[in-house]
């Protein structure tokens, strides 16, 4: 039953929690231009320094997604052989570099000095569930091998569920429990993200995105008010006003 | 700054990923790889149907037997042969009508049959009953399906191809997943999700073996999915294929322990 909430309630409540305290998060930091950038400054000094840990967790971001987007061009990818071992092999190759960029980022991080208790404890936590998430994903890598194909097979229909919004747990129920470890560190690591300094990052990137949309919209919106005043049609309607 | 913009890019792939996601087909493409066509190929003649043999049992078996003789109507066997496929759909759609034409026949059978009438199949179609026909003329319920056949009457053939299903290289006719994705046997490079296959022809033995290829070994469906997972041919060729494997095994085994022995006598 416990493990049936993790899989079945939990995702829910974890992107809830996502948008909730992003949400939240924004409204408390839209104006606070000055506090934001330092934030993110700092955000990037704890999540994001070193080009090996950076390059090698948005491939594996990437990776998994094309897997939850086209599992069956995975799965014919994956029909031939050598280029089954040549997947398995570059992916193993990139969670690799992804521990070992973790673990330059963690060097990082012990000689720098930190700010809130509460925040510092959030990002540990959220840097903690990251080396499970990425642990787990290479001893089962490991230990249960062509994860490619049968997680395009099982993870993939899993995922859809959850986003079907009739979440299918059995799917992970049945997994070992390396793989249930390595969905749930995602599903938890998605819910701490907004208390994190990441939180504001997200935040200020959610604030580039809306300025960027704002841009073209108001100048829409400045365009067809010259127009419509060019092209007034009242005088046309009401001459003797003139 | 740099992390912003990261973010942003990252954000918008997973929106344009999420849309693709939502905006896919629902059944993933089979993999582009040899299809196994030659299981129930399109030959000239009449073919077994899944669908008829389901309405035979249904329907016929009440009144009719098929080489046991008469019940409540007469014996199927051989109908095919002593009535002409027009008058059998004509008689099977609407018998009484066929009756109150006056068709000799039909006014036979039905005295014969203690005035009798079969039931007016109007809901079946004309290539229903045809195919219906064609069960009963090439066997009907003797009829065995062929992944009922045990595996030790396998050709290497037969081997050969369950080889090439259970690692995929040729792709398995209803969409199912090759058994390597999850499962390994001994000499391969199967996956370690699901157990070890070396022995599973002797654990389960043949008929229980049949029984269990016709679900899908992992039970993800709960949605109890009426699809078929694999065709009967490749059922009996993976069969085949785990049984070679399994008596390889144990032959190996009782090699290597009549050597121990050997050694130790010495």
């Amino acid at each position: 039953m416990k493990t049936d909430f993790l899989f079945a309630v939990f995702p829910y409540v974890a992107v809830g929690l996502l948008a909730a305290g992003i949400f939240v998060r924004y409204l408390l930091l839209r104006k606070q231009g000055a506090a934001m950038s330092a934030e993110i400054s700092e955000a990037r000094a704890v999540f994001a320094t070193g080009r090996l840990w950076r390059v090698s967790l948005l491939l594996l971001i990437a990776g998994h997604l094309i897997a939850v987007v086209l599992p069956g061009a995975i799965l014919a990818w994956n029909g031939n052989r050598f280029r089954l071992y040549l997947l398995e092999g570059i992916a193993f190759a990139i969670g690799v570099a992804a521990l070992g960029g973790w673990l330059a980022l963690m060097w990082q991080n012990l000689k720098r000095h930190g700010g809130s208790v509460l925040t510092e404890l959030s990002d540990t936590a959220l840097l903690a569930l990251l080396f499970v998430g990425i642990l787990s994903g290479l001893l089962l890598a490991v230990l249960y091998r062509w994860g490619s194909s049968w997680g395009a097979m099982i993870l993939t229909p899993y995922t859809a569920s959850l986003l079907r919004g009739k979440p299918a747990a059995n799917f992970i129920l049945q997994m070992p429990f390396l793989v249930r470890l390595h969905v749930f560190s995602l599903f938890a690591a998605v819910a701490i993200v907004p208390a994190t300094r990441l939180g504001t990052a997200i935040v200020g990137a959610l604030q580039a995105i809306l300025t960027g949309l704002g841009k073209p919209i108001s100048a829409g919106g400045r365009a067809s008010e010259a127009w419509l005043r060019k092209h007034n049609p009242a005088p046309w309607f009401w001459p003797e006003e003139d | 700054m740099r992390i912003r913009t990261m973010l942003s890019a990252l954000m918008g792939c997973a929106g344009l990923l999420l849309v693709l996601f939502l905006l896919r087909p629902v059944k993933a493409q089979p993999p582009a790889v040899t299809t196994n066509d030659d299981d129930e190929a399109q030959t000239a003649g009449p073919k077994f149907s899944p669908e008829a043999a389901g309405i035979f049992g249904k329907r016929c078996t009440a009144c009719h037997t098929y080489g046991k003789g008469i019940k409540v109507g007469p014996d199927l066997k051989g109908v095919t042969d002593r009535r002409k496929r027009d008058w059998l759909l004509k008689f099977i759609h609407a018998s009484s009508s066929v009756i109150k034409s006056g068709d000799p026949t039909a006014a036979a059978l039905f005295a014969e049959f203690k005035q009798q009438r079969m039931p007016d199949w109007v809901d079946l179609s004309d290539k229903q009953i045809n195919d219906i026909l064609d069960y009963i003329s090439i066997g009907g319920p003797d009829i065995k399906p062929a992944d009922e056949l045990n595996a030790a009457s396998a050709t290497n053939t037969d081997i050969e191809k369950g080889r090439q299903l259970f690692y995929g290289e040729i792709r398995l006719k209803y969409g199912a997943q090759a058994c390597a994705n999850c499962h390994n046997v001994r000499g391969g490079m199967g996956g370690n999700l699901g157990p070890n296959l070396n022995d599973a022809y002797f654990r389960f033995q043949d008929k229980a073996l049949t029984l269990f290829l016709r679900q899908p070994c992992f039970q993800w469906d709960t949605g109890a999915s009426q699809d078929i997972y694999l065709a009967p041919k490749e059922s009996f060729a993976i069969k085949a294929f785990l049984r070679n494997i399994a008596v390889q095994q144990r032959n190996q085994a009782s090699l290597s322990s009549g050597g121990r022995a050997g050694g130790g006598s010495q």
